[in-house]
């Protein structure tokens, strides 16, 4: 028998090697196996050629079977060469394909077929040189934390670089297109200096071998391969970047920070922040007869802003975004005037900037003050200081004077709210502003340059244009990342048909200041991808610089990680939560801008007013009641206060297509003309431009998602969010009969599908 | 309260207030007529006096002035057309009411009788 055995084993081994030899890509199969069928199918979809034998159909089946274990150590099926490499099973094959492998493989680059034409006796420099390329691959991986392979003209490596340099995470980079000779030169000399590739192609040909990956950017951190740009972006979204440039130190992972449970308490509930969520957070909690304390203080911008009590919306957000949105609007009125019958309004136009702030400032200031004789007649504490945690039921307080206290809480809950990032690059903090200090600009800010594509740039440069200053907005890709696309652009048209100057692709580098005043002239240098791929910088002059690129939450300086809690820049320092608990440590509640909440749908952060106040309120009442009902985030309305207002309820079409599938969907939508604006000529061009969509479940008829854009999207979206709350149907929609003649109730009326490919302009009336 | 200015009757309120700099924060109780042994037809004004004292004493803004203003006897208060209820710029409902002269902040009748919610309408901004 052994005699036969060994002859037989042998023999198998031979037949094994001829599949290998002659088939470029080799499949060890068996006929019932899903992995192998995955595989072919993923080949037959490729386009590529295979051979695969069934080794449960074949006799020496279990013996091919077991060779291919000696040869490989794989003992499962599929098991996969290409060009006589072994590559694995399936996930490895379809990693390969993905990677581009696979067609390297089958399609070596000329410069290694060039290769193979050099005498075996440059074989040996070869080698060599391939091990010195491979150490010094080596060397840039092991001495930079961030190593970037990259090419200078690539955009790729460019995105890459922008979002690592935004999120304040230094890198080093080589360019392989700028290493070495030219390789246009050598290619007239092949046949005598084949092998004398340049240098950063050989660089290039040593990241393959180590990374399986041939194209740049191509990113290691901490001597981790990471992948291209994609990855890496979503390395950093994901927070993997963060954890590997500052893993947390083992100790603390073990040595859980314990709830400190002490014998009497000062407050029952201490809020940190006195914004829209904390307040309402505590004001509510004092229904319940409980010792309440809240804590807001306002670190002031890098240009000396402050303000009082009442958060974001009060004094930066809201409140005062909307009467500035207010102010333009009455400002295309009074175009509009003429065609109604108006005289001289239009020509007597003039905006003063100084008494707008007034007005508005005057109104926030009563503001401010209504709410601290709210938490006093409400029995709350005040304390105008700014909290840290120095354990997990006490902080330490510290005033505008420096003068410091501590207080203890049995609950706390941190409403902190967000402030508005700022780019890093030279320049940005000391002349340019943001959100935080535009609504109580003490000067007219003339020429404005916004930069950022978030709701708060775009609201902003529309009344900046609407009250008549020049504006310029600086985007980087896309406008309201986060918002249904179709809308977003469409919102981009309107302001562009009106007179606002985008400029895509368009990132500032650096701002000087050209002359000091109120205002002042600025330069804002700038980076911009051209359509070619080119890069070109250049740069704008104006007088203001807006800087409005997103904002984080102001959870750094809490000391959050005295009590074991870990925020990191890649979701915006926000706390961690679900149902308004910190997932890390349960007896710590949070509210509004600053948490990372699991039960809100994915996408989108729900960073509004009426959200934080809802679950503030819900939250003290689980708090200290019998209450268990928890905060829905789900169908919470929106609307964007840009020039042509868009309101909002549920699914972007996006999100709706990605989760149901184009099958299941139906959108039926419809271009209107506000009447209102059908008689102004000054409207000729933008009349058209309003326009609605109902994104429906054709399973169950409802309505999944609502848009709008028109003028006061925000009053119709409104009173649609209680059909949506309701599970409102197409039906119920088509059903409801219409206010005539309103912009509202074109959503009564919709029968154009976008499936049917039919045009959505509105027919008569 | 000896610093601060007395006035009666709408106009001589708004002749008293127009003297003043464009700086100057304004403060102007409005409280019922008081009779010879310094008592006002109004409870709630009476009740008022002591914290409103408190509060102007200790926390009176070094820039502020601080106005009274009577309203004028019962019947004249009462009267639906009385100055101090129609003119915009006061548009009382009850008295006693403090307001910053020039801002939409009052504090009314019951708030007046904390001096710490008098205080927060002192504070500067």
């Amino acid at each position: 028998m052994p005699p036969t055995k060994d002859a037989d084993e042998k023999s198998i081994a031979n037949l094994v090697e001829k599949y290998i030899d002659e088939n470029d890509v080799m499949i060890f199969s068996k006929s019932w196996c899903p992995y192998c069928k995955k595989i072919k199918d993923a080949l037959k979809s490729a386009k590529i050629e295979f051979h695969s034998i069934e080794l449960d159909k074949m006799d020496e089946g279990d013996q091919i079977q077991k060779e291919l274990f000696k040869k490989t150590k794989q003992e499962t099926v599929p098991n996969i060469f290409i060009k006589q490499q072994h590559i694995g099973g399936c996930d490895k094959t379809l990693e390969a394909l993905k990677s581009g492998r696979v067609a390297t493989l089958l399609n070596p680059p000329e410069s290694e077929r060039k290769h193979k034409k050099v005498d075996n006796d440059d074989l040996d420099s070869k080698d060599a040189d391939e091990k010195a390329n491979a150490n010094l691959v080596e060397k840039y991986i092991v001495e930079n934390d961030v190593m970037i392979f990259s090419k200078s003209w690539c955009p790729y490596c460019t995105k890459v670089k922008d979002a690592l340099r935004s999120a304040k995470i230094e890198f080093y980079s080589i360019e392989l297109d700028k290493m070495g000779r030219d390789l246009s030169l050598f290619k007239l000399l092949i046949y005598i200096f084949i092998y004398y590739l340049a240098e950063g192609d050989q660089i290039q040909n040593a990241l393959i071998n180590k990374t399986e990956q041939d194209t740049v950017p191509n990113i290691f951190i901490k001597q981790q391969h990471i992948g291209g740009c994609d990855k890496t972006l979503e390395a950093l979204k994901s927070g993997r970047v963060a954890t590997l440039l500052n893993p947390p130190e083992s100790e603390k992972k073990h040595k859980k920070v314990e709830n400190d449970d002490l014998d009497s308490y000062d407050y029952d509930l201490i809020v940190i922040g006195g914004g829209s969520g904390g307040l309402a957070c505590s004001k509510e909690a004092r229904s319940f007869e409980k010792k309440v304390c809240v804590l807001d203080f306002v670190k002031p911008t890098p240009i000396g802003t402050t303000w009082g009590l009442g958060g974001t919306c009060v004094n930066v957000g809201c409140i005062p975004k909307k009467l500035m949105h207010q102010a333009s609007l009455i400002g295309e009125y009074v175009h509009d005037s003429v065609d109604y019958g108006w005289s001289q309004l239009d020509q007597a136009r003039q905006h003063s900037w100084s008494k707008m702030i007034e007005s508005i400032q005057q109104y926030i200031r009563s503001l401010n003050f209504k709410y601290r004789v709210d938490l006093r007649s409400k029995g709350v504490t005040y304390e105008n200081s700014y909290g840290e945690f120095l354990s997990p039921h006490r902080l330490k307080l510290t005033d505008k004077k420096g003068k410091t206290k501590e207080i203890t809480g049995e609950k706390i809950v941190v409403a902190v709210g967000g402030r508005p990032k700022y780019p890093d690059i030279e320049g940005d903090q000391q002349y340019g502003i943001t959100s935080d200090d535009l609504f109580s600009l003490k000067y007219d800010p003339g020429k404005t340059i916004v930069v950022g594509a978030s709701y708060v740039a775009l609201e902003c440069a529309g009344f900046l244009h609407g009250i008549g200053r020049e504006v310029q907005i600086f985007v980087r890709s896309i406008l309201l990342r986060g918002f249904d696309q179709q809308m977003a652009s469409k919102i981009g048209d309107y302001m562009s048909t009106i007179g606002m100057k985008f400029h895509y692709q368009r990132i500032p580098t650096r701002l000087e200041c050209l002359e000091e005043g109120k205002p002042g002239k600025l330069r804002l240098h700038y980076r911009q991808t051209l359509e070619s791929g080119e890069i070109e910088e250049s740069y704008e002059d104006c007088n203001t610089v807006l800087f409005a690129i997103g904002r984080e939450a102001c959870t750094n300086e809490l000391n959050l990680d005295k009590i074991g809690i870990e925020v990191n820049k890649a979701n915006g320092f926000k706390i961690k939560t679900k149902e308004e608990q910190s997932i890390d440590i349960p007896w710590l509640y949070a509210i509004g801008d600053c948490i990372d909440e699991q039960t809100m749908p994915p996408g989108q952060p729900l960073e509004l007013t009426p959200v934080a106040i809802q679950a503030g309120q819900l939250l003290a009442k689980r708090m200290f009641s019998n209450s268990t009902i928890k905060m829905d985030y789900y169908n919470v309305p929106t609307t964007v206060f840009t020039p042509i207002e868009y309101g909002a309820i549920g699914y972007s079409e996006e999100d709706a297509l990605s989760k149901f599938g184009e099958d299941n969907i139906e959108i039926f939508h419809s271009e209107f003309v506000p009447l209102e604006w059908s008689i102004c000529h000054h409207r000729d061009q933008v009349k058209t431009m309003s326009y609605c969509k109902l994104i429906v479940d054709k399973n169950t008829d409802r309505v999944i998602g609502f848009h709008v854009l028109s003028p006061n999207a925000g009053e119709i979206t409104q009173g649609y969010a209680l059909g949506m709350r309701l599970g409102a149907t197409k039906n119920d929609f088509d059903m409801t009969i219409g206010i005539h003649p309103t912009c509202a109730e074109n959503l009564t009326t919709l029968s154009v599908t976008k499936s049917s490919g039919d045009s959505a302009a509105q027919e008569g009336c | 309260m000896t610093s601060s200015v007395s006035v009666a009757g709408f106009d001589q309120l708004k002749n008293t207030v127009e003297k003043y700099d464009k700086d100057k924060r304004i403060f102007v109780l409005f409280c019922g007529t008081k009779d010879s042994k310094g008592h006002s037809w109004c409870p709630d004004c009476v009740a008022a006096e002591k914290p409103v004292e408190e509060a102007v004493k200790s926390s009176l803004p070094s820039n502020a002035v601080f106005i009274e203003c009577d309203v004028g006897d019962r019947p004249s208060w009462k009267d639906p057309k009385c100055p101090f209820r129609t003119d915009p710029q006061t548009r009382l409902t009850g008295v006693p009411t403090l307001i910053e002269w020039g801002t939409s902040k009052r504090l009314v009748e019951s708030q007046l009788l904390d001096a710490d919610t008098i205080k927060i309408l002192f504070e500067d901004d």
